[in-house]
């Protein structure tokens, strides 16, 4: 862990007048810490989060990360510094997620939040320079100057050429509860993540299930593959894969990632699940870190689908719970058969509905709405029948009116375990 | 709804003419309610038996019990001679319908024989009553764990945790009102899987509160407390889900009022129980709605929202985010209109909010930050569609539809509702779409232009951006039939082509080349097929994507990718699901000519030998590499999984168990890179175990 220490006025303005002599002498490129990428497009209207690299950094720790609209000379320390009258923010301690890396390098994911980007838009508004700065100032352990390195943030609007990144990750179950609950055997409803991010690519990775008694995820092992250095990634503790996915996300800054098929959410042993994404990192140019460029060693580090935080999991409990009444928020989804959506049955063919078996089910309730969604026909079945043949007289009732249909699974004692989507049927009148 | 009917009569019998007469050489067939009380109340358990004066004659029909609107024949032992119901899962419905007998010829004709008036008491006074409590105990571990190479042990490589739930629910109906209770709790004896240990670590409580409702409804009302959610404008609040308080009241059928006050992201535990008490952390909404024409509602309505929020620095519980402190405060006015056939409808808004930054320690660290000014910034939007053909028959058995629908969007720069957070600002959006539906089969295609930097900031990149999607649905197994085929599969296809471009290299913004300035290609792909049968299901995905960079200085720096995924799905038995699942991705990076391969298999199975035994088998193994071999990963797992539950009472295993489980896994992974000259080899396997006693 760094330790944060706050810059103060007096330490400047000394540094500043200090050095402001030595300060063409002494510039950025004398610094022996070195940084990639050394400039980035931001958004300006919300978060980016971009991987760096430091290299060089040995016998020195990293310690405070600024962020600012203008550098001064840092002499007689080594490289610019922030101006203190222009500091936009510090990374915080929550954010941040620097880690050594290999003998000679530093990890950085710089998250720059959203009332940084608001700040730094701001002065653009004004007139001032539109780019700002990510100050890393490094200590030396031997004695030797501090050192600052600094990244330029260019503003733009978050889409092409800013690197790719997530920077709002929500998950959730059909009926958004923070907790689903599910009777044993359900099936879960359809979970899905929704994704703020910056930059384009392609999103790769996996649905995982943590299930009861499996050890549960540490921090280091729910973050993306990409906010680590490449020697950790492969100790990231894996769990039971559910279901893979590889998308492509056009630069628009929001997608809706569907989640895994339920079905294949286990829900067949009672406890706690946690239902985890897993970003694997990908090939993203404007997020490369060149290795060889900070001296750190070879090759680059691919780092597309970072983010600065980790991800968030979804919690289902199995066994008993709010889905044992017959008025869950949640239930799972039932398939139907026939008749296919927007169907119009001729006035002379039976009106046969069909849907799919629940193993679960002890009864089925079909409900027939009429054109104003009032109740105008049900029926009861027995689980060993998934076919209902409708009354001849109701094609005479509701002839030629849009009609909707659906199917409710009922457990033994009466709780909706599964429902299906609504579905329009049209019956022809007599001719 | 049948009309309710006023007198009890126990035998009655209505002849309808046009429907086929009984047999001429044997009486008239009729219907006698056999155990009618005499009270004329039944209960919502009691059985109805109802008998016919003789046996239907072969090819004579078959009787259907029908109870308010309800076909209830399917759930009924029916005979020759009669009739038996006796309600299950499903209970009488309380109050006062029709109770008629039915003689469903062969041809499908139905003749009523009889008819009464079903009286059914409710509970206690209610008219539905159900509550269901239930504990769970639990207690798993970990005896075995082996890993190669030999590591270190650690304290969890064998342990055995403690843990339980308790749930209560509850419905109440009476009188037009429903209530509903409902809370879980959750408790974990080992920290890290304590409910807030993500947030408070080792004060995480050991029994936390994960979820509770409380809500009272009537068709004019409701009130709830617990996750509540609010969407009334699209860029004042939006999805929004929370821990809080709800009311929505139809004060006439012309107005409505809908107010909410929760935290300002959804959480779980006791801490805050209500959700809105911390002002810190805080959101509050009011809308006011007038539906013009109340016979007809969504006709035209008129709705004016208000939010105000503050945000402290910390997510949802099911949410990641860079987060900061900020607060919001807004209104929002949105017109709701269509025709009385949705031939036309109209969708818009307007909304203005106020934003201010509070501060926040963690980002300012005791530093002096330059300040953020306030401000007030404004969004809009009009999305309108008119049915070009609408409803328009298309054969015997299929209508069609043609929609063209266009949209406007203009947010602000730095725009900005916490109860909307998913909005983008410094946004203009204008596009257009026509949606085509063929009976089952469907085809959109969209046209949308945008581009940002609305204030023409002469420092900052402006992009600009045009979007083609054009999606086609055709579920072939239906197309032109009322009853569907499981062997031609549903088909669906989408491209989709985003050309964004950026308008110039910036003035004294830090851009120093046009290769920052982007102009980018992206093309994708969507092909997807799938097969449903009774029993079976198949399904194969394709999707190929190409990112295609032309800006100077990056003409090479493109990306190709194909995925592959063929999956089968087979039941054959209810007690037997059977699952594989195979897939090949290709991922290409042109400059520096490098290639990745995905290869990926899957099987899975799931038998019930026995009513209350599971056996979950799950293996895969997924295999990335370059074929260069500069680098290569395998991951195989490998998961067995056997479960037994023990019922306390055979006839109700529902109720009050046991349940037992033994889980082996195995997880290999293989791993090097020759750029970064690592090389990695591991595999462990485990043993688990776990009982959970439930009691309900």
């Amino acid at each position: 862990m760094r330790t944060a220490i706050p810059i103060r006025r007096w330490s400047l303005a000394v540094g500043l007048g200090l050095g402001f002599g030595l300060a063409t002498l002494v510039g950025p490129a004398d610094a022996q810490v070195r940084v990639n990428p050394t400039g980035v497009n931001v958004n300006t209207q919300g978060p980016t989060t971009v991987f760096l690299t430091f290299g060089g950094v040995r016998d020195l720790v990293p310690v405070e990360a600024l962020w600012c609209g203008a550098l001064l000379p840092a002499a007689p320390e080594l490289g610019q510094r922030c101006d203190p009258a222009t500091i936009y923010g510090a990374l915080p301690a929550r954010l941040d997620l620097s880690q050594s890396s290999g003998s000679s390098g530093f990890t950085d994911i710089m998250s720059i939040p959203s009332t940084v980007a608001r700040r730094a838009y701001q002065a653009a508004e004004r007139g001032e320079n539109g780019a700002f700065f990510y100050v890393r100032r490094f200590r030396s352990t031997i004695g030797g100057p501090d050192q600052f390195v600094a990244v330029t943030c260019r503003l733009a609007g978050g889409g092409a050429r800013t690197p790719f990144g997530l920077v709002d990750v929500t998950l959730r179950f059909e009926g958004d509860e923070p907790v689903t609950s599910v009777r044993t055997g359900d099936r879960l409803p359809a979970a899905r993540a929704e994704l703020l991010f910056t930059g384009t690519g392609r999103l790769r990775g996996r649905w995982e299930i943590v299930r009861p008694g499996d050890e549960p995820p540490a921090p280091a092992d729910l973050v993306p593959e990409a906010a680590l250095p490449i020697e950790r990634r492969a100790e990231q503790r894996r769990y039971t894969e559910v279901e893979r996915f590889n998308v492509f996300l056009p630069p628009v800054g929001r997608f809706t990632l569907p989640g895994p098929d339920p079905a294949r959410l286990p829900a067949d042993l009672e406890g706690t699940y946690l239902l985890l994404l897993r970003i694997e990192a990908v090939n993203d140019k404007e997020g490369d870190s060149s290795l060889a460029a900070v001296g750190a060693g070879g090759g680059v580090v691919h780092s597309g689908g970072v983010a600065g935080f980790p991800l968030p999991v979804l919690r289902y409990l199995v066994g008993a719970g709010v889905g044992d009444t017959g008025d869950a928020r949640s239930p799972g989804v039932l398939g139907l058969v026939d008749p296919p959506p927007a169907a119009l049955i001729a006035a002379a063919t039976p009106l046969r509905f069909s849907w799919r078996a629940i193993p679960q089910a002890a009864v089925y309730r079909l409900e027939i709405d009429d054109p104003a969604s009032e109740p105008l026909f049900s029926a009861l079945t027995a689980t060993r029948s998934t076919v209902y043949e409708a009354p001849s007289w109701l094609s005479e009732k509701a002839a030629d009116r849009p009609l909707r249909w659906r199917v409710l699974a009922l457990g033994p004692t009466g709780t909706l375990i599964r429902r299906s989507e609504w579905r329009s049927v049209r019956l022809a009148a007599r001719p | 709804m049948l009309p309710m009917v006023s007198s009890f009569a126990v035998h009655v019998m209505v002849a309808v003419a046009g429907v086929a007469a009984d047999p001429p050489d044997l009486p008239a067939v009729s219907a006698t309610w056999a155990d009618a009380p005499a009270s004329g109340w039944v209960s919502p358990r009691d059985p109805l038996r109802i008998a016919l004066n003789r046996n239907l004659a072969p090819g004579e029909g078959r009787l259907a019990v029908v109870i308010g609107n309800a076909d209830w024949t399917g759930i009924c032992d029916v005979s020759p001679g009669g009739v038996t119901c006796r309600p299950g899962a499903v209970s009488l419905p309380s109050g006062v319908r029709d109770l008629s007998v039915q003689l469903v010829d062969p041809a499908g004709g139905w003749r009523e024989l009889a008819r009464w008036p079903l009286r059914v008491r409710s509970a206690g006074g209610f008219e539905r009553l159900e509550a269901a409590p239930a504990l769970e105990f639990l207690t798993k571990g970990q005896h075995v764990q082996r890993r190669t190479p030999a590591a270190a042990p650690t304290p969890r490589d064998t342990f055995q945790d403690i843990g339980g739930r308790g749930s209560f629910t509850s419905t109440l109906v009476k009188s037009g009102w429903t209530t509903r209770l409902s809370a879980a709790v959750v408790a974990a004896g080992y920290l890290n899987e304590r409910l807030r240990h993500s947030t408070l670590q080792a004060d995480a409580p050991v029994a936390d509160l994960a979820s509770y409702l409380v809500s009272v409804e009537s068709s004019r009302a409701s009130f709830t407390l617990g996750h509540v959610q609010f969407s009334p404008h699209r860029h004042l609040v939006a999805d929004f889900g929370a821990r809080g308080a709800a009311a929505k009241i139809r004060l006439t059928p012309v107005l409505d009022v809908e107010v909410g006050a929760t935290s300002a992201t959804s959480l779980v535990g006791w801490s805050v129980p209500f959700g809105f008490t911390d002002a810190s952390h805080q959101a509050l909404n009011l809308t006011v709605g007038i539906e013009a024409l109340p016979r007809r509602p969504g006709g035209l309505r008129v709705a004016a929202s208000i939010a105000d929020g503050e945000r402290g620095p910390r997510p949802g519980v099911t949410q990641g985010l860079v987060t900061d402190a900020q607060r919001s405060r807004g209104a929002g006015l949105r017109v709701v209109a269509s025709d009385a056939t949705r031939r036309f409808t109209l969708d818009a808004g307007l909304a203005r909010t106020r934003f201010e930054a509070p501060d926040d320690p963690g980002l300012s660290q005791g530093l002096a930050l330059t300040p953020i000014a306030t401000t007030t910034r404004a969004a809009r939007y009009v999305d309108a569609s008119v049915g070009l053909v609408h409803q328009a028959r298309l054969g015997a058995t299929q209508t069609a539809n043609v929609t063209l629908a266009v949209h406007h969007e203009q947010v602000d720069p730095l725009y900005r509702s916490l109860s909307a957070s998913s909005v983008l600002a410094d946004q203009r959006r204008d596009g257009a779409n026509v949606t085509v539906a063929l009976g089952p089969s469907s085809s959109r295609v969209a046209y949308e232009r945008s581009h940002d930097n609305l204030a023409g900031v002469t420092s900052m990149l402006t992009t600009r951006t045009r979007k083609l999607d054009a999606t086609t649905m055709v579920p072939l197994g239906s197309v032109g039939r009322t009853e569907s085929t499981p062997w031609l599969p549903a088909l669906s296809y989408q491209i989709v082509r985003v050309h964004q471009r950026g308008d110039a290299l910036p003035v004294d913004g830090g851009f120093d080349s046009l290769s920052q300035v982007p102009d980018q290609l992206s093309t994708l792909h969507t092909l997807g097929a799938e097969w449903l049968g009774a029993h079976w299901r198949g399904g194969y995905r394709f999707n190929r994507s190409l990112q295609d960079n032309r800006q100077i200085g990056r003409a090479a720096a493109d990306f190709l990718t194909a995925a592959h995924v063929l999956a089968f799905g087979a039941m054959p038995s209810p007690r037997v699901n059977l699952g594989v699942e195979l897939g090949f991705d290709a991922a290409e990076a042109f400059e520096n000519n490098q290639r990745d391969l995905t290869r990926r298999a899957a099987f899975s199975a799931m038998l019930q030998p026995t009513r209350l035994t599971n056996l979950t088998a799950l293996v895969s193994r997924t295999r990335v590499f370059d074929p260069a071999g500069a680098r290569a990963s395998t991951n195989t797992d490998l998961s067995v999984q056997l479960s037994q539950t023990l019922p306390f009472n055979s006839r109700r295993p529902e109720r009050s168990r046991a349940q037992a489980f033994v889980r082996f896994a195995r997880q290999t992974l293989s791993a090097f890179d020759l750029a970064v000259a690592q090389s990695t080899g591991s595999q462990a396997w485990t043993l688990n175990t776990g009982v959970t006693l439930h009691l309900q």
